[in-house]
């Protein structure tokens, strides 16, 4: 990719959607025939139909059918959802652009429509909770033009960090963070993971918090807007900080079975294309 | 430590980057730094620092690149120095472009003690060229056109286009007590006066080259003629056009022959003649200097060893001599308008340790940068 591409500050450049088609390839020939039997289930309404029971509700009821045959009431079966349920959580908060810094915020932006894009291919339904307002919920694969026009138009990171929402269970639920989620927030994920089917956090790092300046420096919360004058002038040991404290958390994340990963958020690592292979790889997508 | 001269001084300039470069570097106040969270460097948490902070390692290694960048391009050079040859000329003078560089400053034209201009052209230059050997660069300031070909070391600086059609003084012999035979040239035909420092005028018309001989007559206190157009100014033209007026006393020896008075007046017409003191010792035949001083003597009458045709022209070529050196005869080619490019012989090379060393400051500000990018990729 071009680094003009991968330092661009447009939400889905055009580099994004090609990766994003190859990596979706990728995964059908990966799972290749995956998809081809449907199986009943609760979901969906399928294509074979059966007599009404007693007891089943009127709503069940395929009206359409019942008309063309004379004889009785028809149900319309319903099939098992093949894709699941993924939810994604978007971190807001104002950590996720210290010192304005877009990267973050742009890649958790297009990590969640890449997730959420390629779910969608594979016939789930998708959450998205943002913060922001009501969640997105959408399913098939014509509503991502949805999911792209809500990210877009997604206000900028600000304020504190919100309580997890009420999720229901059964869900795969991808958060997509930064390395600073406060202890409240993350009990209440230790205890929102194990009712889910999966669970997957993704912390996005910046180098400027990975490789701050080194120098004396008056370090301030995004967030909080605390302050904390350090010395620096040892890079190394700076760095070191960085690094301890994210195996930390991922330490941590083990510990409460959540699978866990570490993306960079700056092109050209965080480009569009690279950030996509490289939560390709990571698992994450 | 030997002396450093730069070939462009002004690029020194690029210096004054670092100042506001330093100033931010070493400001009191530190950098703020938003970050998401705080927890990692809590163990490095410090009082607030006070003072002026300490620039890191990659900060001085950048200065460093900017500062032999900037003595690179200035030109440094050791030993020797840029030396200035200023063509002071009256030609010059006659414009007022007089060049006033500064540093070490070589005058040529300047009037001497006896009043005379001497000349400005290729000969004077290159001999001021010559004195200057221990410079490494040297800069001629002058009207005179550039010879082609000059090396690197020599920068021609040329006020105003070269002079026009020349009007010179080619020689002045004296033709009898205060006459004097002037060998007058003039390229273009125009209408001179011949002047004198006691006011004698006489209004000539030259020949073209070789020209003419005019015969002019000045008071007894005259010591120098010079060329004029008809109103009043020097010819735009060369600096050939001023003269000394050769004058002489002879001094012959108390016991010389009678004859002798008439031996000198044949060699130098109008001289003024004098016997020395009798019972002092002198030689057979001095010639004195307006101040005094000897100009040249025999000591013995050359026609007793020699004969007497022989001893005339002994006498004859002695007073040519003095003459000569008194005011010396010009060329008529170094008068002359140059028809085409002026060339010059192979001119010394400057001195072994007067060489640059841009080169090797560009290869330190090199190194410089490197490294200060090495160590800002390392975070230091």
């Amino acid at each position: 990719m071009r680094p003009a591409a991968a330092a661009s500050t447009e939400p889905f450049p055009r580099a994004f959607f090609h990766a994003l088609a190859a990596l979706s390839r990728r995964r059908w020939l990966v799972r290749g025939g995956e998809r081809t039997a449907a199986a009943r289930g609760f979901a969906q309404h399928g294509g074979e139909r059966r007599p009404w029971r007693p007891g089943e509700p009127l709503r069940a009821v395929d009206w359409r059918a019942a008309a063309r045959r004379e004889t009785g009431l028809w149900v319309r079966e319903r099939e098992r959802e093949r894709g699941g349920r993924l939810v994604v959580l978007l971190d807001r908060s104002a950590s996720m652009t210290p010192g304005d810094e877009p990267w973050r915020d742009l890649a958790s932006r297009r990590l969640a429509f890449a997730a959420a894009s390629l779910a969608l291919e594979e016939g789930a339904r998708v959450e998205l909770h943002h913060q922001d307002g009501i969640p997105l919920r959408i399913a098939g694969v014509g509503r991502s033009a949805r999911l792209r026009a809500l990210l877009e138009g997604l206000p900028p990171p600000a304020g504190l960090g919100a309580a997890l929402p009420a999720l229901r269970p059964g869900g795969d639920l991808l958060v997509l963070t930064d390395p600073w989620l406060p202890d409240p927030t993350w009990w209440d994920l230790a205890t929102l993971a194990p009712r889910q089917r999966s669970c997957r956090v993704v912390f996005l790092t910046l180098r400027r918090e990975a490789a701050p300046p080194a120098e004396a420096l008056e370090l301030v919360d995004a967030e909080a807007g605390r302050m904390l004058p350090v010395d620096l002038r040892d890079a190394r040991r700076a760095r070191r900080a960085h690094d301890v404290h994210l195996r930390s958390l991922l330490q941590r994340a083990a510990r409460d079975r959540i699978q866990a990963a570490v993306l960079v958020a700056d092109p050209p690592a965080g480009g569009p294309a690279a950030l996509l292979r490289h939560a390709h790889a990571a698992g994450v997508l | 430590m030997p002396p450093v001269s730069f070939d462009a001084p002004l690029q020194l300039g690029w210096l004054v980057l670092a100042l506001p470069w330093l100033w931010w570097l070493t400001r009191r106040r530190p950098h703020r730094h938003e970050v998401g969270g705080l927890r990692p460097w809590e163990a490095s948490r410090v009082e607030a620092p006070r003072g002026r902070r300490r620039p890191p390692p990659s900060a001085w290694c950048a200065l460093l690149a900017l500062g032999a960048a900037a003595l690179a391009l200035a030109g440094p050079r050791l030993g020797g120095g840029t030396v200035h040859v200023v063509d002071a000329s009256l030609s010059v003078r006659a414009r007022g472009v007089v060049a006033e560089p500064g540093g070490r400053v070589m005058r040529l034209g300047d009037p001497g003690p006896d009043g005379v201009e001497p000349v400005v052209a290729e000969r004077e230059i290159l001999a001021a060229i010559a004195a200057a050997r221990d410079a490494s660069r040297v800069v001629v300031h002058t009207d005179r056109p550039a010879p082609v070909g000059l090396p690197e070391w020599l920068v021609w600086e040329a006020p105003s286009p070269p002079s026009g059609p020349n009007a010179a003084i080619l020689a002045v012999a004296p033709s009898g007590r205060d006459r004097f035979a002037v060998h007058l040239m003039e390229e273009a035909g125009r209408d001179l006066v011949l002047a004198a420092d006691d006011g004698s005028r006489m209004a000539v018309t030259a020949a073209p080259p070789p020209g003419a001989l005019v015969e002019f007559t000045v008071g007894p206190t005259a010591r120098r003629l010079w060329l004029e157009t008809s109103a009043g100014r020097a010819p735009d033209a060369l600096a050939d056009h001023d003269a000394a007026l050769p004058r002489v006393r002879v001094v012959l020896a108390a016991d010389a022959g009678g004859d002798a008075e008439a031996l000198v007046a044949a060699a130098w017409p109008g001289a003024e003649v004098v016997r020395a003191d009798r019972g002092a010792a002198a030689p057979f035949l001095r010639f004195l200097g307006v101040d005094g001083s000897t100009l040249l003597a025999l000591d013995e009458d050359p026609r007793t060893d020699l004969g007497e045709a022989a001893g005339v022209a002994v006498v004859a070529r002695a007073a040519r001599a003095v003459r000569l050196r008194l005011a010396p005869a010009r060329p008529l080619e170094e008068c002359l308008t140059p028809a085409g490019p002026v060339r010059w012989p192979d001119l010394p090379r400057p001195p072994r340790g007067a060489a640059g060393l841009d080169r090797a400051l560009a290869a330190v500000g090199l190194l410089a940068l490197l490294a200060a990018l090495g160590l800002r990729h390392r975070g230091s």
